[in-house]
């Protein structure tokens, strides 16, 4: 009986297949630090022959856009122009308060030599099947880009670096938090910082779950929420989003928010990579530390 | 010489899902309708209705491999669907009568069962977090109808690509 099985060599490779399939996602599935070099060299031809097609793409769809917008431009201009006033005003005092700020740091003789620097990236591809929302940047390792970096655009933070070549860069997108690590957050609420866990997407509202806040925590609609500069990923102060209406949370003893976020995801094209020397000054402190404890074991 | 052009009009095909279709999609411009473009699948599914079977497999698992490199969250979901649809157009071919509509009916069979394959996969591994119905009312059924569409000039490609480099595979259907 076993060997009739052998017998029908179509369902037997096609057994096969299912099996190896299983063995291989198995086998490649999840988190990665680093990528075998068959597959990087593939994911960087790619990236590179993606980026020649991407650069006419994005030419072409920012002249159509530029197009529809021309109206809502001339009336955007003319409340500028308003604004513009009152800005004068404010850039003399900031450039006064600057002034002073940067006497006062010379004399506490503090030198911010970690400042978080941001590397432009071109969008070169975006996953055609939406089942996992993630974008192929032109961005890697040799330029700077490392794994778990988050990534920005000018109005809001827009995912983390999953994994990164010499030349490009996997980003996966908020939208896809589900399958990856929360994201430590925190509201400004006045005084006091509420902090939270950005946990999840929903796709029918289009909001992201901020999960797990303090039931102490007072919310209210329209505070912004930032990500936490206690994470080990993040670098702090990346905006998030707004808090758009709060529920209780999953558990009972929590809150919950959904958070409008603040940058959009639907089309993207240009974005940079937040490079925080803290963060990575901190990760391999945190390598050496596990080696030394393993080798004591 | 036919195949160094089927290679290159199929990895035209899957560049083209990638960077070229994606800012003009719906979902760009913040539709809930998600188009998935898999121009390379019906690509896939055209060819092995010319070719065969056999052929039909081994695009499917090369280009499937290819997407699974560069776009996938694991390796061996496309390689293994892609492949199997490959084989099951080539299947199809020789039980049916040949034409162009019963091309673009494969193309759109095909297609939704590709996408129900690896929506299927990818949930059973628990690499995507899209619930059923939304993946069949916003994802799967939009999908299906886009790619069919868009399979008429893919098919008139190949076509031209047989008549012009391979007269000997040039009807549809072939006779092995």
């Amino acid at each position: 009986m076993f060997f009739r099985l052998f017998a029908n060599r179509r369902l037997f490779v096609l057994l096969l297949s299912v099996i190896l399939l299983t063995v291989t996602v198995g086998m490649t599935r999840g988190e990665r630090d680093s990528f075998t070099w068959p597959q990087a060299i593939v994911k960087n031809s790619i990236a590179f022959v993606d980026s020649l097609f991407a650069t006419p793409v994005y030419t072409l769809t920012n002249w159509i856009s530029e197009l529809g917008n021309v109206g809502k431009y001339s009336e955007e201009n003319r409340q500028l122009k308003k604004e513009a006033n009152g800005v004068q005003q404010l850039k003399s005092q900031v450039a006064t308060l600057q002034e002073e700020n940067k006497q006062l740091k010379d004399q506490v003789n503090y030198v911010d030599r970690n400042r978080a620097k941001t590397i432009t990236a071109k969008a070169v591809a975006r996953t055609p099947d939406r089942w996992n929302d993630r974008i192929v940047i032109d961005r890697g390792t040799k330029d700077g880009v490392a794994k778990d970096m988050p990534v920005v655009t000018d109005k809001g933070l827009i995912g983390r670096v999953k994994a990164a070549t010499g030349h490009m860069a996997d980003v996966q997108l908020l939208t896809d938090t589900g399958s990856g690590p929360g994201i430590a957050a925190h509201v400004k609420s006045g005084k006091e910082e509420s902090f939270g866990l950005i946990e999840g997407y929903d796709p029918d509202k289009k909001r992201l779950l901020l999960k797990k806040i303090s039931p102490k925590a007072k919310l209210k609609k329209g505070q912004t929420v930032v990500t936490s500069g206690l994470s080990d990923i993040y670098s702090g102060d990346l905006l998030i989003g707004t808090v758009e209406r709060v529920t209780p949370g999953e558990f009972g003893v929590d809150q919950m928010a959904y958070v409008k976020p603040a940058a959009s995801i639907e089309h993207l094209s240009y974005v940079m990579v937040v490079r925080d020397p803290t963060k990575l000054q901190l990760k391999v402190h945190r390598k050496q530390v596990d080696k030394e404890e393993n080798k004591g074991e | 010489m036919v195949f160094w052009i089927l290679i290159g009009f199929l990895s035209f095909l899957f560049l083209l899902d990638g960077t070229v279709l994606q800012p003009f999609l719906p979902q760009a411009w913040g539709s809930d309708f998600v188009f998935i473009p898999q121009l390379m699948v019906s690509g896939i599914i055209l060819l092995s209705l010319h070719r065969g079977r056999r052929v039909g497999l081994l695009y499917g698992f090369f280009f499937g491999l290819l997407y699974d490199l560069s776009y996938g969250s694991t390796i061996g979901v496309y390689a293994f669907s892609t492949a199997v649809i490959g084989y099951i157009a080539g299947q199809i071919s020789r039980q049916f009568v040949s034409g162009p509509i019963m091309a673009l009916l494969t193309t759109g069979m095909g297609q939704a069962i590709h996408l129900l394959m690896v929506y299927s996969w990818y949930r059973l591994f628990e690499l995507t977090q899209v619930g059923a119905h939304d993946a069949f009312m916003y994802r799967m059924f939009p999908s299906v109808l886009f790619n069919t569409v868009i399979a008429f000039p893919i098919y008139h490609g190949i076509q031209w690509i047989f008549r012009r480099y391979s007269p000997r595979f040039g009807s549809l259907f072939g006779k092995r």
